[in-house]
């Protein structure tokens, strides 16, 4: 009995939005297949950024919203590869590998501010993702083009001149079409020519309509649909990080987190350790960016970001991550339920009420979520 | 159309104010490319087709009331009319920019459900191509309507069945004209030059210039404070209402008004009234545009959302000041009809009644639900984008 | 040579550095600005230095209502939002009694809807519930100490998210509030044209806007000869409705003072300078520099830090009906989310930390920031306007806004090296 009710005390955060998401599968009459694989696309797109929060966690440095500097690394990865026509799996891998330095940089950059603003990295994290919103609007709004010589006339904003030719003008696209990396990850064979041996081979091992993914059927309706490939990336990233916290880096970052102090006594370096989890996290965040735009195929060139951090953190906290513990598990029962949670409160609020009270609901469960686990952590260590 | 700073920039590079969706950032720019090219609509006779009855799902998405309440109120009465079982209505954020996702997952959704047949996305915000891409590589048997889409117009054309917008670059004709036919001497043009980069504004300007030139119209542009700028909203309908009186005591009567701006047109259609110029059509042509908010329509319960009373009620005050006959505006909500004109192209399509790209097909369902004369033209080469003019009617 | 300086040198000498480097550079660039607009634009700079005081005073009343949650101890207040619903709910509230029957109860009431009365009625709404809402989100705030800030955030933009839902099923009756196609919840945009627009900057009026004598005398002192009378045709009241509700339609040529909402703001900034020295105002402070000592000599310290969330959303209350008054509009649903930023930063450009802010911090912080906000976009915009570029290039100053203000912001959370080390 004991133990049940400490159970209970110790994840009552997952099992508050469990009971609101099943009260409103119940309330609403939602069809289980239907929410299944909405949630489940929902998660082979999100999982990633959601993971790349986890380090800074280990290491003490809270929740890092400063993924949105990542993400923007990796977006600049993808106006890259936009602008060179590089597509299909290579057009990915280019994008990644382009958008580790930055990352990299952003990464060192953020952890030298967290380091000045110790037991503020979140609010510094917030308000750092503004800051360089600004920065990367100056940049590509403005610098593009003139400035620097990215060329391509579905990346620039063009203008059609009166003899009919068209001419590039300062700044990119609004939205950028990635048509040449759509779904690159998720369907990699349709990337390859069709006669190709690539796709002579599985389609003679798996059948022609194979692609990269596999329905999951189940009494006559799908209710899911896993991108073998996405999947090994996730579950090769969650081996990674599992390894890598055992390591000797792992082991500091987590005595860091635990007590920077003791940490710092026993001679770890520790703002150097901060900064290499901001590091990490960072590029990450930057690979997670790329894997949710090729499921997306299009780019909102200066605000598909914004918000990166923001639904990442509330998946986070969901699974009972708190500002100072999260685990793989966290990450993916939070991701799960967080996408459930969403989708079930804007179906069912609009079938309910009326539409748009569905979706304002789900703006505001999205807020209160990050809300309320913020308060319920910060009043437990403060009573604890 | 939030008058907030921090819009401002999206707004600048999107939807932008009245240009009624437009082509999304990119080239921008309608039909015509050399200079000043006045549009050119085929001929076409309306066809009745019987399209049968709506026996399987139709999906519609619209913004929230607070983006815009036509297209919204437009899906509510689709609900009303075959019921919530068979119009599934859905709404996609106001922040649609950053969250594309969910746009993509409420489409989705609807396009799950094996009833579903078609889906009309109104309007057709970025975040509507991914959404159909994905849901074609399920299914090919779904049909997308897309109204007033805002993506790159070549993909758009590429993917959904069938797209309609507002035909900017034609009403420069059609409201020039107009104008005349109330008789007018002379055009005032109010803008400011953050509309006037965006290229399918300016060349409506040039447009009308042209036709104004053609009428032995003066044809007059002024400049107007941008609602965006320093002094707001109220700084530029300040401005309105103080030159509108200015102008009419150079021009005379006869003088007709125009502004590229939605929050301009209440001060002047206002100020126009006080001066007894003339107005021909707002920048977003309805009824529900401007009008109620100028004259202080009351809408009641009862009359709320039926076109044909709210205008009736706008009339009635334009007599009371003795000046009718010299205001005009489109019959309705334009995409309030699109949307009803959508259903029933999506019955008659999946009945293999018609085809999409039928232009007769299409102006019959626009007129027979609508009950409004319109006229339709093809965008570019793609002959599934179709723009649309619809009748103005003098009040 | 030092013991040679004068007292006076030495005092402006001081009065110089203590202004600090971020404002001066700040000053020195609207200064640019204003000697590019007065040189390669026709932009009227007597003009424009009145747009920036009509915008400083519009903001005044906002970033005043962070002053004390930064002194009692709570960091930056950015549940501001919360104090901003209020005053919104106060405002259309009051706009409703113009219908013919309120919310399908009352019955009409002019007097509570329109002119000066019913700017008042509208804090009388506001001021009760703000002063509600900030004691839980001050019981909040208590609880959570060390995430103060972040808690704030998203308090702030849910009470916006679920305000949403609320705008859209509150029964208001009156047409001008009314979703005009649906015909139930209120509109994104509430233009306040006939009820009290600019009642504050267009204070005092002149004789022939109907302004009493001692009113049109102070008119005639604040009048630069840059206001144009109201024109004939707008004055004339048609009914009793218009009779009550103020004239908006005054053009300024030149320089112009808000007399009215500077008075308002300045006011408030006075009082409060007043409240900090009386012994709650000390204690208040004392509870945010030093709490231990505070404790000590018997301060309720968690009662003062309530006491000053629930002065900071009442401030933020009052700060929107003056903000709206200004604009003409109240903005609802999403239209507020993001207002705590700029008004944080405004404070923070003033001078203010984390933990120190005063009255004075409020004042040149709103003054620089809003004047830096207000000239630079139409500048930019008339230097760029022949310019192939210019679509793209007219987002500079939007732009220069995101970095500067978040600049700011980072930079004073930066300053203060926190925790254990």
């Amino acid at each position: 009995m004991n133990r049940l009710v400490a159970f209970l005390a110790a994840n009552v955060v997952p099992i508050m939005f469990l009971g609101i998401s099943a009260a409103g599968i119940i309330m609403a009459d939602l069809t289980l297949s239907s929410v299944s694989s909405d949630v489940s696309e929902r998660v082979f797109r999100n999982l990633f950024l959601v993971l790349s929060l986890i380090i800074p966690i280990v290491a003490g440095l809270g929740l890092n919203f400063g993924i949105v500097l990542g993400a923007m690394a990796g977006q600049i990865g993808l106006i890259l590869i936009q602008n060179g026509k590089i597509g299909g799996l290579e057009g990915l891998f280019v994008a990644t590998a382009g958008s580790i330095p930055l990352a990299i940089l952003f990464g060192y950059l953020t952890g030298l501010l967290f380091n000045r603003t110790r037991g503020r990295e979140m609010i510094t994290g917030i308000i750092l993702g503004f800051f360089a919103n600004g920065i990367y609007q100056f940049v590509f709004l403005i610098l593009a083009g003139p400035v620097i010589p990215l060329h391509a006339e579905d990346v620039l904003l063009t203008k059609r001149n009166l003899d009919g030719t068209v001419s590039p003008l300062m700044g990119l696209r609004v939205t950028m079409n990635l048509t040449m990396i759509e779904a690159a990850l998720d369907y990699p064979l349709e990337h390859f020519a069709p006669d190709g041996w690539i796709r002579k081979m599985s389609a003679s091992m798996f059948g022609d309509r194979f692609a990269g993914s596999i329905p999951i059927r189940f009494g006559g309706v799908k209710w899911a649909t896993i991108p073998i490939l996405t999947l090994l990336t996730n579950v090769a990233l969650c081996f990674g990080l599992t390894w890598f916290l055992r390591t000797k880096l792992g082991q500091d970052l987590r005595a860091v987190g635990q007590d920077s102090h003791v940490a710092e006594v026993s001679g770890i370096r520790v703002d150097r350790c901060r900064i290499i989890a901001i590091i990490m996290s960072m590029v990450l965040a930057a690979m997670g960016q790329i894997i949710f735009l090729q499921n997306m195929a299009v780019m909102n060139t200066y605000q598909s970001h914004e918000q990166v951090g923001f639904y990442a953190i509330a998946a986070l906290l969901v699974g009972g991550a708190t500002v100072s513990r999260a685990s793989i598990w966290n990450a993916i029962f939070g991701t799960i339920l967080f996408h459930l949670l969403i989708v079930v409160v804007s179906t069912a609020g609009s079938r309910l009420e009326s539409p748009q009270i569905g979706e304002y609901l789900r703006e505001f469960f999205a807020y209160a979520v990050i809300g309320v686990t913020l308060a319920l952590h910060a009043w437990r260590s403060k009573r604890g | 159309m939030t008058p907030s700073r921090y819009l401002a920039f999206a707004l600048l590079l999107t939807v932008t104010a009245c240009s009624g969706g437009g082509t999304g950032g990119g080239t921008g720019g309608g039909g015509g490319s050399a200079a000043v090219e006045i549009p050119e609509y085929p001929v076409v006779v309306a066809k009745a087709v019987a399209v049968g009855d709506l026996d399987f799902k139709i999906g519609i998405m619209t913004g929230t009331v607070s983006q815009g309440e036509d297209e919204y109120r437009g899906a509510e009465a689709m609900v009303r009319k075959y019921g919530s079982d068979k119009i599934i209505h859905k709404t996609y954020p106001d922040n649609f920019m950053t969250e594309q996702e969910t746009t993509v997952t409420q489409i989705l959704e609807m396009a799950k459900d094996p009833d579903v047949k078609a889906i009309i996305v109104a309007q057709a915000i970025p975040g509507t191509l991914p959404a159909i891409k994905k849901v074609r590589r399920e299914r090919d048997d779904l049909i997308f309507l897309c109204v007033a889409p805002q993506e790159d117009p070549d993909q758009i054309a590429q993917y959904a069945d069938f797209s309609i917008q507002t035909d900017d670059l034609m009403r420069g004709k059609t409201i020039v004209e107009k104008a005349k036919s109330m008789g007018a001497t002379a055009f005032i043009h109010y803008t400011f030059p953050r509309h006037m980069a965006m290229d399918i504004l300016a060349k409506r300007r040039d447009i009308m210039r042209k036709v104004c030139g053609q009428n032995d119209i003066e044809f007059v542009v002024v400049n107007a404070p941008d609602p965006t700028g320093d002094q707001g909203i109220a700084g530029s309908q300040k401005f309105v209402l103080e030159d509108v009186p200015r102008q009419i005591e150079t021009h005379g009567k006869d003088t007709a008004f125009f502004s590229t701006n939605c929050s301009m047109q209440e001060p002047l259609i206002r100020a126009t009234l006080e001066g007894g110029g003339l107005f021909p059509e707002q920048c977003c042509p309805s009824p529900t545009h401007g009008y109620p908010g100028a004259l202080g329509i009351s809408i009641s319960e009862e009359m709320a959302g039926d076109m044909g009373k709210i205008r009736e009620q706008i009339a009635k005050k334009i007599d009371a000041r003795g000046f009718r006959g010299r205001f005009g505006t489109w019959e309705t909500s334009i995409h309030m009809v699109m949307i009803e004109a959508c259903v029933e192209l999506a019955k008659g399509k999946v009945h293999g009644q018609l085809e999409l790209t039928d232009l007769s097909a299409v102006k019959w369902a626009l007129e027979s639900t609508g009950g409004v004369k319109v006229d339709l033209g093809i965008f570019g080469d793609h002959k599934n984008f179709l723009m649309i003019i619809s009748e103005n009617v003098t009040l | 040579m030092s013991e040679s300086k004068s007292p006076i040198v030495e005092k402006i000498r001081e009065g110089v550095i203590g202004f600090g480097m971020a404002r001066w550079i700040i000053v020195a660039f609207l200064f640019i600005i204003w000697i590019v607009a007065a040189l390669w634009t026709d932009e009227n700079l007597g003009k424009m230095f009145g747009d920036c005081l009509v915008r400083t005073g519009m903001n005044g009343v906002l970033v005043l209502a962070l002053l004390l949650p930064v002194r009692a101890g709570n960091g930056l207040n950015f549940g501001l939002p919360l104090g901003i619903v209020c005053g919104l709910i106060g405002g259309i509230i009051g706009m409703e009694f113009a219908a013919e029957e309120p919310f399908g109860i009352f019955a009409t009431s002019e007097f509570l809807s329109r002119g000066w009365s019913g700017f008042i009625f509208a804090h009388v709404v506001a001021l009760p519930l703000a002063a509600l809402c900030g004691l839980a989100l001050g019981w909040l705030v208590e609880r959570v100490r060390g995430q103060e800030m972040m808690v704030g955030i998203y308090v702030g933009f849910g009470a916006i998210a679920g305000m949403c839902v609320i705008w859209l099923v509150i029964p208001v009756k009156s047409q001008e509030l009314v979703l005009p196609i649906g015909g139930h919840g209120v509109r994104q945009t509430v233009l306040i044209d006939d009820y009290y627009t600019r009642i504050l900057d267009h204070w005092p009026r002149s004789a022939e806007e109907g302004a009493s004598a001692p009113e049109a005398l102070l008119h005639r002192v604040f009048d630069f000869g840059t206001m144009e009378p109201v024109e004939a045709g707008n004055a004339k009241p048609r009914t009793r409705a218009e009779a009550r509700s103020w004239v908006p339609h005054r053009k300024y040529t030149g320089f112009f003072v808000p007399v009215g909402v500077l008075l308002y703001w300045l006011g408030m900034c006075g009082l409060l300078a007043l409240f900090l020295r009386t012994r709650i105002g000390v204690a208040m402070t004392a509870a945010g520099s030093n709490p231990d000592f505070a404790r000590s000599i018997g301060i309720h310290v968690p009662r003062m830090r309530i006491a000053s969330m629930v002065a900071s959303t009442m401030l933020g209350a009052v700060g929107i009906l003056v903000y709206s008054q200004s604009y003409g509009f109240y903005q609802l649903y999403k239209a507020p989310l993001w207002m705590a930023f700029p008004t944080v930063a405004a404070l923070l450009l003033g001078g203010a930390s984390l933990k120190k802010a005063s009255v004075f911090h409020v004042i040149i912080g709103t003054l620089l920031f809003q004047s830096l906000l207000t000239t630079s976009l139409p500048v930019v915009n008339t230097l760029v306007k022949d310019s192939a570029y210019a679509s793209s290039l007219s987002n500079l100053p939007e732009i220069a806004r995101l970095i500067i203000q978040n600049g700011v912001i980072l930079y004073a959370l930066s300053r203060v090296t926190g925790g254990r080390k």
